[in-house]
């Protein structure tokens, strides 16, 4: 038998059907549904099957917490894996599917698992299929893992970001939590209360207690319009919060966008103080096939009945421990549903449960049935005997689960009441109270209070209203019954999403994991989507019964964010896909070097490449832009060069501390190569310092790092020496075209930039300051490429038209636009480094031919007292050397080894490799052991398998004597 | 998501910062002076305290300042904040 429609009762519009698929198969519901209930009323049992044994499975609890109801959700682009069908509303057109089944959720083939459980146990990877190698089996386990499909096209569904402040925040709005807003409210703060369900109201929507007091669920309804309509109290429904961070700062998923198109709504939110108020779920009893489809629930039972008006059965069974069940039997009467026996565990003392033909001091020992419960069998807790009983529903009433992982995310502690058999809030790290059913009471009357008083006591703890004195609150007496000790462990099971039954956690402990934390991850006990809601405090009864623990002892799982599962879209809230996942910078010559035919690559600013002329490779560009560099001129642009200006009376003096070389005897008009060094004496940056003026510098660092030599300038400037200057970062403000070549003075000359251009009077290293057209141009004439070069600075305003300018200047000469790939080999040709290239975290000056510190710099610097250690000495330190290779054509690949000794260690690895088409061979840079004095020996180069010979040289390949720079 | 009350600008998200470890720490010198253990005690031996701890704080996308925070490190409350060269306020009279 199964589930059906009541023909009255219920809180869904019985007016408005909906039409739905389910399987393929078309069902109607009514709005107010949720998939879950909709399914139930049609008489549907197996929603899915479970995720190892591939059990049948069906509605076991409501919300969040039900384990086994995961859906596919929707079509094509916007399906969405592992939905549970308890919070997903029936809308028209719905299409939703089970999955982990195969062909079929009635009839599915990796049902064959279940025979195969002793294969399957905890750890069964460890284990098991080790013969003859496990990698035969990962394919198909890992094929047969995992829930779902991800959707394959893109996500068309828009999602917006919102940031909210309040001065309280309320986390579920059921009795106490909607009291708390409103006393919150009252006391004149400003409240936003957040509900996971689509509607307010929490359990008092069926639930009616103890005392069957149908006031109760009026009194709610008026209270939630109250809320709705107090002008100080913000409520959003369809709204979970996910996460929990420090400063009261939360995370939610509004699931309900009143704006077309927008899927979901991510939510961050800051608080003043925070109400949780998050309510309850009924655990399930652990019993031999507890989890067959027809177990549910009492909670979910009431629900279905009270909310959907739904009957889950005909037949009906009801196991409790004590007085737990008394909603569920109140709720089974008013609808008219057999109940065939209440098996009840405890011995009755102190229960009212007198007149209603109970089974006391008995337990369920195990369901019967497979895709739908036919009976049960009864036996007493102590003694012999059984009893079978023939129902198609089991409703379980054994003990609530207070909801606190957020509270445990903001950093409450938990201890265990002996009395009520909860964990229970016990002291809070951040501005945060709970109250209701989370905090453990079990009458509305309690939930009241308890709510006033966390709402008064919120608002009190950021200034309004008094703090209120601790409300007497009446919490449950339990006498919990962990486990079912006559059924087979088997298949007892505690985590219903991750079968992890009895048996695997007392397999769990014979293998000595102690701890809570590894017995989960050992079984992957509440590790699925649910994520302990249910199965938590159950399996922690259940270790602490095996063990000898006392709950307290065993200790609860610490919860991480997130609560539920959050789309990966709403994270995506408030971004840019595509081409702007990332900002884009852009030189400001960009469309100058789209007509060149530039080839860009994002180097933090979109740079050229190479210049692709008729459809050549970047290899063939790149060696035609360096030869025409070095037989006529070249123009590059150095735009992204870092550029910082100094200035002020203790600018050289700053200057020293940060450079390991002297910079308070750089003349004015004159340029330095520099150092930068950080404490541990490893290279941090390189670059030319220029003199501007006495008490004015310009710093040049390298282009992809400038960002962080700002910040290390400034972080020194304050933290350290807060001499007296002003830093400021000038990146972006100058375009820089680079003319470079044995023809670059006769350009420079061409665009008259109003001072004397000649070898004398503008020699390599210095600087000029003049107009270019009107233009003011700074121009630094400083080498990369090791040819004569001026980099011409104009305002960044300029920056197309001096690229264009200096362009016409040079087609007289045969200018050429080169680009990054062509400016690489230039430099590797004259071994010049790039820092973190060339250079590794350990690499100091003298490893790369700069013997710092120099003996005419008496005066401290970053990194220098670093320099002094005997590491620094060494003579097998790695140093800069340059790799010729025995076959000129053979090219090394960057990282590959320089190796010796058989077998083959390690002493160093090549750093940059080109092929130099000025030399018509390969020009490798590598740092080496002892480099410098291998200088001239054979070497032998590995990667990948490969041995190339070569030999140790001077890195600087070509025009070793500097005659060119300065000509 | 840490409240960092920027002495400058006020209360602002912390992603808005960076964080630059322990603060006061007092760089030795001049070099020459420095023994290895000194040195080797200021570059990799930081105090790891578990409780209200003085760290410098950059407010890299606002103002650009560093200053100084008083933050526990086992709650994260952050206690107080003060300008680099002043004194935390519980030692001020």
């Amino acid at each position: 038998m199964a589930g059906y429609r009541l023909e009255k009762g219920g809180l869904v519009g019985r007016n408005e059907t909906v039409n739905f698929t389910f399987n393929g198969r078309p069902y109607v519901g009514f709005k107010g549904d949720t998939l879950a209930s909709a399914l139930v009323a049609n008489g549907v049992s197996v929603f899915g099957r479970s995720f190892k044994y591939h059990r049948s499975r069906g509605l076991f609890s409501r919300g969040a917490a039900d384990p086994n109801t995961l859906m596919q959700i929707g079509i094509g682009a916007q399906t969405s894996p592992n939905i549970p069908a308890t919070q997903v509303p029936v809308t028209d057109g719905l299409v939703a599917n089970s999955i982990n089944a195969w062909p079929s959720v009635e009839f599915d083939i990796g049902e064959i698992n279940d025979v195969f459980k002793r294969v399957l146990i905890a750890g069964f990877y460890y284990k098991s299929l080790m013969w003859p190698k496990w990698g035969l089996f990962e394919p198909i386990i890992r094929r047969a893992a995992g829930m779902g499909k991800a959707p394959k096209e893109p996500d068309s569904a828009s999602y917006e970001i919102g940031n909210l402040q309040c001065d309280v925040l309320v986390i579920g709005a059921g009795l106490a939590g909607l009291h708390a807003a409103q006393a919150a409210a009252g006391a004149g703060a400003d409240v936003i209360i957040m509900e996971s369900d689509t509607v307010a109201g929490g359990t008092s929507l069926w639930s009616i207690g103890a005392n069957a007091n149908e006031d109760v669920r009026e009194q709610v309804k008026r209270l939630v319009n109250e809320v709705h309509s107090s002008p100080n109290i913000r409520m959003l429904c369809s709204t979970t919060v996910v996460s929990y961070h420090d400063d009261n700062y939360l995370v939610a998923i509004d699931r309900n966008c009143d704006a077309i198109a927008v899927g979901e709504r991510l939510i961050h939110a800051r608080a003043g103080s925070v109400v949780v108020a998050q309510g309850a779920v009924e655990r399930p009893f652990i019993f031999e096939n507890n989890d067959r489809p027809g177990v549910i629930a009492a909670d979910a039972f009431s629900e279905l009945i009270r909310r959907y008006g739904v009957a889950f059965g005909k037949k009906i069974v009801i196991f409790t421990n004590g007085g737990r069940a008394d909603d569920a039997i109140a709720a089974a009467r008013e609808a008219g549903i057999e109940i065939v026996a209440i098996v009840d565990s405890s011995d009755g003392a102190g229960s009212d449960a007198g007149n209603d033909n109970r089974l006391m001091g008995h337990v369920i020992k195990r369901a019967m049935g497979r895709k739908r419960v036919r009976g049960v069998e009864v036996v007493p807790t102590d003694g012999q005997g059984s009893i079978k009983l023939a129902c198609d529903t089991v409703v379980v009433a054994a003990g609530a689960s207070a909801q606190l992982q957020l509270f445990t995310q903001s950093g409450g502690k938990l201890s265990y009441d002996e009395d009520s058999a909860s964990f229970l809030p016990v002291s809070s790290m951040q501005n945060v109270r709970v109250c209701g059913a989370s905090n453990g009471t079990n009458t509305p009357t309690s939930a009241v209070s308890d709510g006033r008083w966390a709402g008064l006591d919120a608002a009190a703890s950021v200034g309004f209203g008094d703090k209120p004195s601790v409300p007497d609150l009446t919490r449950a007496l339990e006498k919990p019954l962990w486990f079912v000790h006559q059924s087979s462990s088997k298949t007892s099971f505690v985590d219903m999403q991750g079968d992890v039954t009895v048996s695997d956690l007392a397999l769990a402990l014979r293998e000595n994991f102690r701890s809570i934390e590894h017995i989960k991850r050992y079984t992957t006990l509440g590790m699925g989507v649910e994520q302990g809601k249910i199965s938590g405090l159950a399996a922690i009864g259940v270790i602490s019964e095996l063990s000898g623990k006392s709950p307290g002892d065993v200790g609860t799982l610490k919860h991480r964010p997130p609560y539920s599962p959050v789309s990966l879209g709403a994270l995506s809230a408030g971004q840019k896909g595509g081409a702007l996942l990332a900002p884009i910078k852009k030189l400001p010559a960009h469309k100058w070097h789209e007509k060149q035919g530039a080839v860009f690559e994002d180097h933090g600013w979109m740079r050229p490449t190479y210049y692709s002329m008729s459809g050549e490779t970047m290899h063939g560009a790149a060696a035609r832009e360096a030869v025409a560099v070095r037989k006529n001129v070249g123009l590059f642009d150095g735009t992204p060069l870092g550029k910082f200006e100094i200035k002020g009376p203790d600018a050289a003096k700053f200057l020293n501390y940060i450079y390991a070389g002297r910079m308070d005897t750089l003349k004015v008009g004159r340029i330095r190569y520099g150092l930068m060094l950080n404490e541990n004496g490893s290279l941090f940056d390189d670059g030319v310092v220029v003199c501007l003026s006495k008490d004015h510098f310009l710093i040049n660092a390298s282009s992809g790092h400038a960002d962080a030599v700002y910040d290390w300038l400034e972080a020194w400037h304050q933290l350290e020496w807060p001499l007296d200057l002003v830093i400021q970062d000038c990146t972006a403000e100058w375009a820089v075209a680079t003319v470079a070549g044995p023809k670059a003075r006769e350009v420079l000359a061409a665009l008259n930039p109003g001072f004397d251009v000649s070898a004398e009077s503008f020699p390599h290293m210095s600087y000029r300051a003049g107009h270019i057209s009107g233009v003011p141009a700074r121009v630094q004439r400083v080498s990369f490429s090791g040819e004569i070069c001026y980099e011409i600075n104009v305002s960044a305003d300029y920056g197309e038209w001096i690229m264009h300018h200096v362009q016409e200047a040079g087609k007289l000469f045969g200018l050429v636009p080169y680009g990054i790939e062509a400016l690489e080999i230039l430099r590797a040709e004259k071994g010049y480094i790039h820092v973190g290239t060339d250079t590794d975290s350990n690499t100091q000056p003298k490893d790369i031919g700069f013997p710092y510190p120099s003996k005419t710099k008496e005066s401290d610097f970053i990194g220098r007292r670093s320099l002094m250690r005997p590491a620094s000495h060494s003579p097998n330190r790695q140093q800069l050397v340059g790799i010729a290779t025995a076959d000129p054509d053979t090219v090394l690949e960057v990282g590959a080894h320089i190796v010796t000794g058989n077998p083959a260690q390690s002493i160093g690895f090549i750093t940059s490799s080109y092929m130099s088409p000025n030399l018509g061979c390969s020009i490798a840079l590598a740092l080496m052991n002892g480099g410098k004095a291998a200088t001239g020996a054979s070497v032998d180069v590995w990667s990948l398998g490969k041995t190339v010979s070569g030999t140790v040289c001077d890195p600087v390949f070509f025009d070793k004597e500097r005659g060119l720079l300065n000509g | 998501m840490l409240k960092i009350d920027c002495p400058w600008c006020g209360s602002r998200n912390e992603d808005e910062f960076s964080n630059g470890g322990e603060s006061h720490l007092v760089r030795p010198e001049p070099p020459s002076s420095v023994t290895e253990d000194e040195w080797a005690n200021y570059l990799f031996y930081p105090t790891n305290t578990k409780g209200p701890f003085k760290e410098t704080w950059f407010h890299k996308y606002g103002c650009r300042q560093w200053f100084n925070v008083t933050r526990n490190t086992a709650t994260h409350e952050i206690l107080n904040v003060y300008r680099i060269g002043e004194n935390p306020p519980e030692e001020n009279s």
